[in-house]
């Protein structure tokens, strides 16, 4: 400062101050005097914690030499969620990236060249059958040791697996489904047809879960895939071409509402089953 | 912890510049030690102090060039410093930003011990009821703007404003 | 705990398929090192994995620091006093060494963040990482990987500490310091290392298990694993029919372990004669060929 201070707050006060023993007005008063006179805050030196500054300056000094976190891992802190949540997602997340933009990518190419073909019933159908082995793709390459190489380590910490698994799952799936819905958009459906997919996908996933906390996940979810397609194949075979889409129960009224209850009670056992997240061979081929 | 550089601030803040990790060290050491204890009295989690403060400092270090010379350095630092403690905050609502030495009623005989001269600023301010002190506090003392200040004290920005229209109001008639 | 027993294990069977791994184990063990030696399958993996609480037994129980890993708040006690370091430990290898160790730290509840940087610092410290903290872990050698893992088995002074193979892969130089950073984790608390190199066993065991096929050959002081070997082994110009294993020595003689014909030149066992010899007795007393164990 340019300006020279005529008054200074001698050592009882700052001692005063740091202690925390200074009325309202004076604190202010002396607050307002630091940030103008240098001597005064060389003063405060002396009664600072000093080894809380010490610690501060050594984590500097190795937050400098650090890299920097993932630009992704900022974002997410900066939205409020956790450090052991933003790191877990951030450290495993290249395979599953680079297998989402092929879905993806698969996905549109599928709904392009059905598009061309010009039936659009047919189409729609086989965007709805489709769907839905998205997230169950999603829940399976969720288990899969490659999606998490230190798997072992990161299970034998105090921290629940099935709290892990569940922020996994989610991450994964909130963007499948959405880019699956945006997907959904480019099919040419009629009005709310094209988020029929939604419940069975649903269903799909959380049986998925529930029953790969018993059997190898890959074996699950081959089973349930295959059968919900092979279903699809076998109601529609006699259908007309314009009518494929009533021709699934999945679809209609009925099926949906049986998506809705499987979802819950597999919910439910993935709830009561969460211990089983715990060991290493959950969902596991071994 | 004795700072035995001459160098002023603002030659301290360009030679962090060049990456002059001794001139961070001087830095740190010059002004850390009020920034923390100023900061605990904002807040009294431990880890908030020491979050915020380094933050401030990885600030400084990474972007020195902030600073564009109008006013003095220690109140760009505390201008930095006072809004990483809010960002630490806003993460964890079950903590509070807080009047300093609130409910401490100073006696004259400490007024004259101390040898602030504030008049009768000082009992009127006392006598402010502790969320108009908030207020005051955030606003006046700690430089936040009227929206900065709403969100630190989880209020509406027009609470923010009568709440410091009506600290005025009583600071006058005590005055007066 | 009764007289300091930190793990204790009674009629433990895991099974893969039709392969017993572990074949009906008891065992309890105190503070100190403890060395788990066996060949490749005997079991002592899927054995570590169940004292880790990462695996739960078919049948048998298992106590881990007087807590049931069966029961989730028994099995978040152990843990919270627990490091473990994997036979297959993964990492991130885009994270620095540092950050790595930081993530599992926040996974055992080390929320501070000035107390978790010290600590983290402190782990990385003792395995002789602390110039390097800051690289990618892509960019390490593959000693110093496997350090990393040690190092966050060694996150919060662990009361017990489970070690699968640590030491292989380790140049002599950093074998020497690995065995120091356990033998001083030693004093306070348990320790318990799988290896198939005797002379680990040697150098840091108080105790020495010997597995092989899922079942334990021998437990107690390594003295005493030689001392059944005394007489055992003897030199000769040639081979004989009456040993189990003999090889030919740099000096040119064979060295013969098994039943030595009389006369035979015997001489002191180390601890790996009387390995072979345990293992090599073991072997024929089994009927048929040797069984392949699911996992090891």
């Amino acid at each position: 400062m340019t300006v020279e201070q005529t008054w200074h707050a001698d050592a009882d006060v700052l001692a005063a101050y740091v202690a925390g023993r200074l009325g309202r007005a004076t604190a202010a008063s002396l607050e307002a005097h630091l940030l103008a006179c240098a001597s005064c805050r060389a003063g405060i030196a002396p009664f600072a914690p000093s080894e809380q500054l010490a610690g501060n300056l050594a984590v500097l000094h190795s937050r400098i030499d650090a890299p920097p976190a993932p630009r992704t891992e900022r974002f997410l802190q900066r939205l409020g969620l956790p450090e052991r949540i933003t790191r877990l997602l951030v450290v495993t997340p290249s395979a599953r990236l680079a297998w989402l933009i092929a879905v993806a990518g698969a996905m549109a190419a599928a709904v392009i060249a059905a598009d061309v073909s010009g039936s659009s019933q047919r189409a729609t159908f086989a965007f709805l059958v489709g769907a839905p082995l998205v997230p169950l793709g999603v829940v399976t390459a969720t288990f899969a040791t490659r999606s998490d190489p230190a798997r072992e380590v990161v299970i034998a910490t105090p921290t629940p697996g099935f709290d892990l698994l569940l922020v996994r799952v989610v991450a994964v799936l909130v963007p499948a489904v959405v880019l699956t819905l945006l997907a959904a958009l480019v099919v040419p459906g009629q009005g709310g047809e094209g988020a029929l997919w939604l419940l069975p996908a649903l269903g799909l996933a959380t049986a998925t879960l529930a029953l790969a906390s018993w059997i190898p996940v890959r074996a699950v979810s081959g089973v349930l895939g295959t059968a919900w397609v092979a279903a699809a194949m076998v109601s529609v075979r006699r259908a007309p071409r314009t009518d494929l889409i009533e021709h699934y129960i999945a679809f209609r009224p009925a099926g949906q509402a049986v998506m809705v209850a499987i979802t819950l009670a597999a919910a439910a056992v993935v709830v009561l089953r969460r211990d089983a997240f715990d060991l290493i061979d959950a969902g596991r081929t071994q | 912890m004795i700072d035995l550089s001459d160098r002023s601030d603002e030659d301290l803040l360009l030679a962090i510049g060049e990456r002059d990790r001794g001139a961070f060290d001087s830095l740190y050491h010059r002004h850390g030690p009020w920034l923390t204890v100023r900061l605990a009295h904002r807040c009294g989690d431990d880890d908030v102090v020491d979050q915020a403060l380094q933050d401030t400092f990885m600030a400084v270090w990474s972007k020195p060039g902030a600073y564009r010379g109008s006013g003095a350095v220690p109140a760009w630092l505390w201008g930095i410093a006072v809004r990483r403690m809010i960002d630490q905050l806003r993460r964890r609502p079950s903590l509070a930003y807080r009047a300093a030495n609130d409910g401490l009623v100073v006696s004259a005989e400490d007024e004259v011990l101390v040898g602030i001269g504030h008049g009768e600023l000082g009992p009127a301010l006392d006598r402010l009821s502790p969320e108009l002190v908030m207020v005051v506090q955030a606003t006046v003392l700690d430089g936040l703007t009227t929206r900065e200040a709403a969100r630190l004290l989880r209020i509406p920005a027009g609470t923010v404003k009568s709440r410091m229209a009506r600290a005025r109001l009583q600071l006058r008639e005590a005055l007066a | 705990m009764n007289n300091g027993t930190t793990v204790e294990l009674a009629e433990v069977t895991k099974r893969y398929g039709s392969t017993a791994a572990v074949d009906g184990i008891s065992l309890a063990l105190g503070r100190g090192v403890t060395g788990l030696l066996g060949p490749n399958g005997a079991g002592k993996t899927t054995l570590l994995r169940m004292i880790a609480t990462v695996l739960a037994p078919d049948s048998g129980a298992v106590r881990v620091l007087g807590e049931d890993p069966g029961r989730a708040e028994g099995r978040l006690s152990i843990r919270r006093r627990l490091g473990y370091f994997p036979q297959e430990p993964g990492y991130y290898a885009n994270l620095t060494a540092f950050a790595f160790v930081d993530y599992i730290a926040i996974l055992k509840e080390m929320t501070g963040r000035q107390e978790r940087h010290d600590e983290v610092t402190r782990v990385l410290t003792q395995v002789g990482l602390d110039d390097v903290m800051h690289k990618r872990i892509k960019a390490l050698s593959g000693g110093m990987r496997r350090r990393v893992i040690l190092a966050q088995a060694l996150l919060g002074r662990p009361e017990l500490l489970v070690l699968d193979e640590p030491a292989s892969g380790l140049d002599p130089e950093q074998r020497l310091r690995f065995r120091e950073t356990v033998s001083a984790v030693a004093e306070h608390h348990t320790v318990l290392l799988s290896t198939h190199q005797t002379d680990d066993v040697s150098a840091l065991c108080q105790r020495v298990v010997v597995m092989d096929r899922g079942r334990v050959l021998h437990d107690g002081a390594p003295d005493a694993l030689v001392d059944h070997a005394r007489g055992h082994v003897w030199v000769a110009t040639a081979p004989d029919p009456g040993a189990r294993v003999s090889w030919r020595t740099s000096s040119g003689e064979y060295r013969l372990i098994g039943d030595p014909p009389p006369g035979a030149e015997l001489v002191t066992p180390a601890l790996e004669d009387a390995y072979l010899l345990l293992l090599g007795r073991n072997t024929s007393a089994a009927d048929g060929p040797v069984p392949t164990p699911g996992r090891a």
